[in-house]
């Protein structure tokens, strides 16, 4: 159904169009207002992040740190003491430490092995890999990992999985898991849209451009009001 | 209340772009492929580095903190060798490469990012940068690198390892 009308001289009866205008412009404001208030809430924490020491409390809800890919650490495949030497495997790296705890190297392994390393293992003075179900052996001094197809006939003598938390392997947690999700970062992440990638900057976006409109259908609002005599 | 197809479609197309935090990190160059970069004749083998003494004295005062490992691993052929390095730069660690050829850096690329924000670190608007930098002292290049807004931490993290590597193909090379 057609509601406009026009007067003598062709142009929208003013009470329907403005009418109209201004149930979409009360429309947008109340869709508007939560983000605004999101944002504003959100600002005002991050203006003052370092007072309230938001950039030192961490957070430890654990599907929020799956999301950053900070979640908590899967057991470690294994270790083996190979000399003076600590093998450890975690996911396609394998840990070089000292008997102190110092860690020596972390090898990437990835162009070497077909997957994540199953079980690690010593044969004769060396580390054993496993990965997909295939055995990679190191060198003497553990600086790389080569396959080893006689491995299946020899004896190795396997670790069971350790806890990330084990005494003596700090310096891997500290070298590689960082110093935790600070509420900050999160904050930030919020404020910016990043926390949903590319799709929230683009939501952002059209947040901003939505303030911008009725930021503008406002003004016009306003002066109609005022072009009627009104205030 | 039941949605409209096209409403179902457009969210589903979108989708991936919702992915969450760490939507742009990931593994770009996988180790080799950077090494097959960095000399096209052949990959010569991996060498080792123990990072001691004088020598972790000039790193540490590099890095501006204490170097996480004791070894490293580079590759060399002459006067160019090849660095694969970690620095974290907030969180979580880059992974970083850093070919040096007669003491200049001849390109430096970002192997791995695993944080959510700053990973435009790895383009090479930002990497070309370093080409034919030189160190000054262990905490200068003798070329400007620019900031990226938002990436700071990384951009600080890439600067540091740049100068370590050009701190250690001094020592491997003397």
């Amino acid at each position: 159904m057609n509601t406009s009308r026009t007067n003598g001289n062709g142009r929208l009866n003013g009470l329907n169009g403005n009418g109209r205008f201004r149930r979409n412009h009360r429309w947008a404001g109340a869709t508007l207002v939560a983000f605004v208030l999101f944002l504003a809430i959100t600002g005002i924490a991050l203006n003052h992040s370092g007072d309230l020491g938001l950039d030192r409390k961490t957070i430890s809800w654990s599907w929020l740190l799956e999301a950053y890919g900070m979640g908590a650490p899967e057991p470690y495949a294994g270790k083996a003491s190979i000399g003076e030497l600590l093998v450890v495997g975690d996911g396609e790296r394998a840990h070089v430490l000292l008997a102190s705890g110092e860690l020596v190297e972390s090898l990437d392994l990835g162009s070497v092995l077909p997957g994540a390393i199953e079980r690690v293992g010593r044969a004769a003075g060396r580390a054993v890999l496993q990965s997909d179900g295939a055995l990679f052996r190191s060198d003497a001094e553990i600086t790389s990992f080569e396959p080893w197809a006689a491995g299946a006939a020899s004896h190795v003598e396997w670790s069971p999985e350790v806890q990330p938390d084990a005494p003596g392997l700090e310096s891997i947690d500290t070298a590689w898991r960082g110093h935790g999700l600070t509420i900050e970062r999160v904050l930030l992440d919020l404020h910016s849209g990043r926390i949903l990638s590319l799709g929230g900057r683009l939501l952002l976006d059209v947040i901003a451009l939505g303030l911008i409109v009725l930021s503008i259908s406002g003004l016009v609002l306003a002066r109609r009001r005022n072009g009627n005599g009104r205030t | 209340m039941v949605l409209p197809r096209s409403v179902l479609l457009v969210v589903l197309a979108l989708g991936p772009a919702f992915a969450g935090p760490g939507g742009e990190a990931g593994r770009y160059i996988e180790t080799d492929e950077y090494l097959r970069g960095a000399f096209p004749a052949a990959v010569p083998a991996a060498r080792t580095l123990w990072v001691t003494g004088a020598l972790r004295e000039s790193v540490e005062h590099a890095l501006g903190h204490p170097f996480k490992v004791l070894r490293v691993r580079y590759w060399q052929d002459g006067a160019r060798s090849a660095w694969v390095l970690d620095e974290i730069g907030k969180e979580l660690p880059i992974t970083i490469g850093v070919t040096v050829e007669a003491g200049a850096i001849a390109n430096v690329r970002v192997l791995e990012f695993r944080e959510t924000r700053g990973w435009e670190v790895r383009y090479p608007f930002f990497t070309d940068q370093f080409a034919d930098a030189r160190l000054v002292d262990a905490e200068n290049l003798d070329t400007h690198i620019d900031n990226i807004t938002g990436a700071t931490l990384s951009v600080g993290a890439v600067t540091r390892i740049a100068r370590v590597a050009l701190l250690m193909h001094e020592h491997v090379t003397d």
